[in-house]
């Protein structure tokens, strides 16, 4: 790799700057839509590639790897606030939801995926938005592959119940 | 992949936005990553020192054991406190202290 990181010999530039947008997309749900915050969160796992304090050894798709990245760092800074952000707005999106006129206009089906549970929703933008597979996105959020595939599956099923679609 | 499937793809990646430069969002990264390393620098050596300092000052005493004799007698002088009281003081000393078979009991004023 001729424009590999010094500290992490697997990780290209080239290679991060295709994944920029999504991990940037990533970092922003992370962050409840926080632009500034998820700014912060992809600079900082940057930095953990660039020093070599998250080194990459090829055991897993390199997204899934800097995604798992942006998901420990969200955790570990944004914690406590993350919490009550999370609640705040699964309040608000449930009375939101139990209000809307049900259609499948992107509002409808933005509020119906902000009120699932937030490791539901998590899986949803891994697997849909991310195109990640079940195995990856539940490693990415530290669960084994029956959670996931379970929180899927929920996740699935609050949708088209809440969304009206039954054609699955 | 289903109608829904798409949808929540399109809902989804629409409220990404627009992402910042990736060449902007490197550069701060690399700048923030080498601002650590003057603090590493500093902060080894420092670290370094203190280790030495503790391991020095931390060195197990030397061993406790018997003085020989030789050793002992050549440190040392003793000499009786007579040698040092008596000429200063001479007989006066012994003018304090009670003769043999004195009383030292009160018995009214006088003993």
């Amino acid at each position: 790799m001729t424009d590999a990181l010094e500290r992490n010999p697997n990780v290209s530039r080239s290679a991060l700057e295709s994944l920029h947008r999504d991990v940037f997309g990533w970092a922003l749900s992370r962050c409840d839509y926080d632009r500034t915050a998820a700014e912060d969160l992809v600079q900082q796992a940057y930095v953990e590639l660039l020093t070599g304090r998250a080194r990459f050894d090829g055991r897993s798709s390199l997204k899934s790897f800097v995604f798992g990245i942006v998901q420990n760092l969200s955790l570990r800074r944004f914690r406590r606030l993350a919490t009550r952000l999370r609640f705040a707005a699964h309040q608000d999106s449930a009375e939101a939801v139990d209000e809307m006129r049900i259609d499948d206009d992107k509002e409808g089906i933005w509020d119906a995926v902000r009120a699932l549970p937030a490791r539901q929703r998590d899986m949803i933008e891994l697997v849909f938005c991310r195109e990640l597979t079940i195995a990856e996105a539940s490693a990415i959020m530290g669960v084994t592959l029956g959670t996931g595939r379970v929180h899927y599956e929920r996740a699935k099923q609050r949708l088209r119940e809440v969304l009206d679609y039954d054609d699955d | 992949m289903t109608e829904l499937d798409d949808r929540l793809r399109d809902t989804l990646r629409s409220k990404d936005g627009l992402a910042p430069g990736f060449a902007e969002t490197f550069a701060a990264a690399a700048q923030r990553s080498q601002r650590r390393a003057p603090l590493l620098r500093v902060g080894l050596p420092i670290a370094a020192a203190v280790a030495v300092v503790a391991v020095l000052t931390g060195r197990p005493e030397p061993e406790l054991g018997l003085v020989s004799e030789a050793e002992l007698f050549g440190s040392t002088s003793w000499r009786a406190p007579s040698d040092e009281l008596l000429p200063n003081r001479r007989f006066d000393i012994y003018r304090d202290l009670p003769e043999l078979g004195e009383s030292t009991k009160l018995q009214g004023e006088a003993l």
